[in-house]
């Protein structure tokens, strides 16, 4: 079964409404946290609707209704949603008021935002899709577990095209809570030099990408879905091994990929652990990186997978992306590596 | 895409019981585990009945040998006695050549420690140990690696029907030949949060829940973890494997009605049904019973009671709702109940649907109300539907 990228809706920190185009200039701050560039919601919800919604919803919504229109496909056959945290900022809305009012007065309809299945769902009702709908909480697996899924459903035959996503949002109180765990910077530094910042933490992120998935081949696809596995361990050996097998039962060798995209994050604490891998695995591939373009969130392979499709259609990849080396000759394959500090790997590959 | 789908083996703790022997025994007895609350400090405690898991968090770290009880939320704990029981019954080592999933529901996850200590969390300037445990991946990487398992390890939200789409995508995984074999389910602990949550919509019956009962009044919260080990035929054959059953039918589908409430003709359950009767390859007929979602809500009973009319062409086989044993476990509910049908088919009895009185006008059907032993069952269908529409249906068979 060949799978297929048709159609990519992308909220990020940068430019990337267009789907069909890379970002001209770069959106360029000095913080610790990156926040989106959001669409004029209007046009994709109705008011009554978004005033009850959060952020995190709108970004989901606008994101799927954006990479259907690309697709040019009105009602997919599955809706897969994948949140590592969901609606967090309702989810702190009614805890708050419920520790304020001593569990009284409490509004039912914050509440019912605050499922983690909410997104899906109410993307579910604006298109009257009563298909397979599911949603992936795991961290940084969310997105890679769903792809899965989502390829699965089209080798049962049970969806032609499947509607995926990555949301999540950045608050500040999650920011706040997080960088009592080192999670983040201690202090802004200019996004451009997040990989070079040498320093505990990175940066806080956000976004929300929707890709139509097909098995029909057509001109404006922009790339096959070749393959994507995760593995849960801190032991790269073992992470060398499942690679290695995945590489052979996909009859591919790292010869013939063009361009790796590494999910580095200037977390001097784990960003050696990329290094090591290529190191043992002598990889000498064109590297590039997309983290200090949307900071850190667990579904920001979402986004990696957004840039590498596009990458793939236009055949070229932007000079801000690439990581001290040069820019491949053609990009036929391109194979991504996230991590998670350090025991959740995930690799994602693309082809022409 | 062949092959069957095995239960190797199952574990479940919910307030019937700290495990499968137990649980089988109140189910057995017709005795219900549906109470005040003791062991959340709420101000509805006093108020509502619930299912609480008799064991305390220290009665908990001590019955798995953990000493130093800091860092495990109550669905961790839960999690943990119900996933280990299922492995030892599963026969389960871990090993490298065997393709090994993990995947886990929760929408809970860590909240009960959030809602404690939330106040700490900002107070304090330096880590402190719940604020990681939070989000839904948390028991779900504990168990990982308590069981050392590496391959596949995820999780899934999908509000009451979250475990229930664990087995299914379980089951989905082995029979792609993407696993050989995975550990499935989900727990779910009691919260504060999610008690004022269901408490705010006002579809909380402070008395015992009366399923399908024209008098019916809502929900009784419940807490629980459970699990089942899948495997592929591949593997049980080649070790000559003991099961408990296979997973013959799934089915997922999405009302796209409206966030909470379903529809009244129940559109999204009549879907999931069909479609776990389809990948079973079976005809409605040939289900022997029906473990009904059956919260105990008035919207609940009638679409989903509307719906099996639908499906079963007026003529439903025996159905009954277990939520009066366990109270409504959400995200565990579709993990939990799948025991009960599993149980249901090995002892070949009809579990009833306590408190019972009244059958519901607009049904043509009322639900089992005593246990019925020696009962031929060969196929049992298990419904578990969530907010937001998210419908998944279930079959498991003898063979």
């Amino acid at each position: 079964m060949e799978y297929y990228i048709r159609g990519i809706g992308n909220i990020s920190p940068q430019e990337t409404l267009n789907s069909r185009d890379f970002p001209t200039e770069l959106h360029n701050e000095n913080s610790t946290i990156l926040k989106c560039i959001h669409p004029d919601y209007k046009d994709y919800i109705d008011i009554s609707s978004r005033r009850r919604m959060g952020n995190v919803v709108k970004m989901g919504i606008a994101s799927a209704l954006i990479s259907l229109k690309d697709a040019g496909i009105e009602n997919p056959g599955a809706i897969i949603t994948c949140t590592g945290l969901g609606a967090v900022e309702d989810t702190e809305k009614f805890l708050n008021s419920m520790l304020d009012n001593n569990e009284q007065f409490l509004n039912p309809a914050v509440f019912i935002q605050t499922t983690y299945n909410t997104i899906s769902s109410l993307i579910a009702i604006r298109l009257n899709c009563k298909n397979y709908n599911s949603t992936y909480v795991h961290r940084s697996f969310s997105f890679e577990t769903g792809l899965i899924d989502a390829l699965m459903l089209i080798d049962e035959n049970e969806a032609e095209n499947v509607l995926l996503g990555g949301v999540d949002d950045i608050t500040l109180t999650h920011f706040t809570l997080f960088d009592k765990l080192d999670y983040w910077k201690k202090s802004p530094i200019n996004q451009v030099n997040l990989l070079d910042s040498k320093s505990i933490g990175t940066i806080a992120g956000e976004g929300s990408t929707f890709f139509t998935i097909t098995n029909q081949e057509h001109p404006e696809n922009y790339c096959r879905i070749k393959g994507v596995f995760t593995l849960f361990s801190s032991d790269i050996e073992l992470v060398i091994k499942k690679f290695n097998s995945f590489l052979q039962t996909k009859d591919i060798s790292l010869n013939n990929i063009d361009l790796i995209m590494l999910g580095l994050n200037g977390d001097s604490n784990f960003d050696d652990r990329y290094f090591s891998f290529m190191k043992v695995l002598n990889i000498n591939t064109p590297m590039a990186v997309y983290k200090h373009l949307s900071g850190d969130y667990y579904t920001s392979s979402a986004f990696a997978t957004a840039l590498s499709a596009l990458a793939i259609y236009k055949d070229e990849v932007p000079d801000y992306m690439m990581y001290k080396s040069e820019k491949p000759k053609s990009i036929k394959n391109i194979l991504i590596y996230n991590q998670f500090r350090g025991n959740e790997h995930s690799f994602i590959l693309l082809g022409k | 895409m062949s092959g069957k789908v095995y239960v190797t083996g199952i574990g479940i703790i919910s307030s019937i019981g700290n495990k499968v022997t137990e649980n089988l025994e109140s189910l057995l007895n017709q005795k219900p585990g549906i109470s005040r609350i003791q062991h959340i400090d709420s101000i509805y405690s006093e108020h509502i009945s619930a299912g609480e898991v008799g064991m305390n968090n220290e009665e908990l770290c001590s019955h798995l040998g953990i000493k130093a009880s800091l860092g495990y939320t109550r669905s961790t704990l839960l999690a943990l006695v119900a996933a280990k029981e299922a492995c030892d019954d599963a026969l389960y080592t871990a090993d490298e050549n065997i393709r090994t999933g993990l995947i886990s529901a929760t929408t809970v996850g860590g909240m009960d420690k959030s809602e404690l200590h939330y106040r700490e969390f900002h107070e304090i300037n330096t880590h402190h140990c719940y604020i990681a445990t939070h989000d839904c991946a948390d028991h779900t990487e504990k168990l990982a690696e308590e069981l050392h398992i590496t391959d596949f390890i995820t999780t899934i939200s999908t509000a009451c029907s979250s475990s229930a789409n664990a087995i299914l995508l379980g089951s989905r995984l082995i029979r792609n030949g993407l696993l050989d074999r995975v550990l499935v389910g989900g727990s779910e602990c009691l919260s504060k949060f999610h008690i004022n949550g269901f408490n705010s919509m006002q579809i909380l019956d402070p008395n015992p829940c009366k399923p399908f009962d024209e008098n019916r009044k809502g929900i009784n919260l419940g807490e629980a973890a459970a699990y089942l080990m899948l495997e592929s035929e591949d593997l049980v054959k080649k070790n000559n494997k003991k099961y408990h059953c296979v997973v013959s039918g799934w089915g997922n589908a999405c009302e796209a009605f409206h966030q909470t409430a379903s529809s009244p003709e129940g559109t999204g359950a009549v879907l999931a049904m069909n479609k776990a009767l389809k990948t079973a390859n079976l005809l409605p007929s040939e289900i022997s019973y029906i473990n009904a979602h059956g919260t105990g809500t008035q919207n609940n009973d009638s679409s989903e009671g509307k719906a099996i009319e639908t499906v079963f062409q007026g003529i439903p086989p025996p159905i009954s709702s277990t939520k009066p044993f366990t109270g409504h476990t959400t995200s565990a509910a579709g993990a939990v109940e799948a025991i009960f049908s599993i149980l249901a088919l090995q002892h070949q009895i009809l579990l009833p649907n306590l408190n019972f009185s009244q059958q519901m006008s607009e049904l043509s059907f009322s639900p089992v109300t005593s246990l019925q032993p020696h009962t031929p069952i060969r196929h049992v269908l298990s419904n578990s539907f969530g907010f937001g529409g998210n419908n998944t249906s279930l079959i498991f068979s003898a063979e």
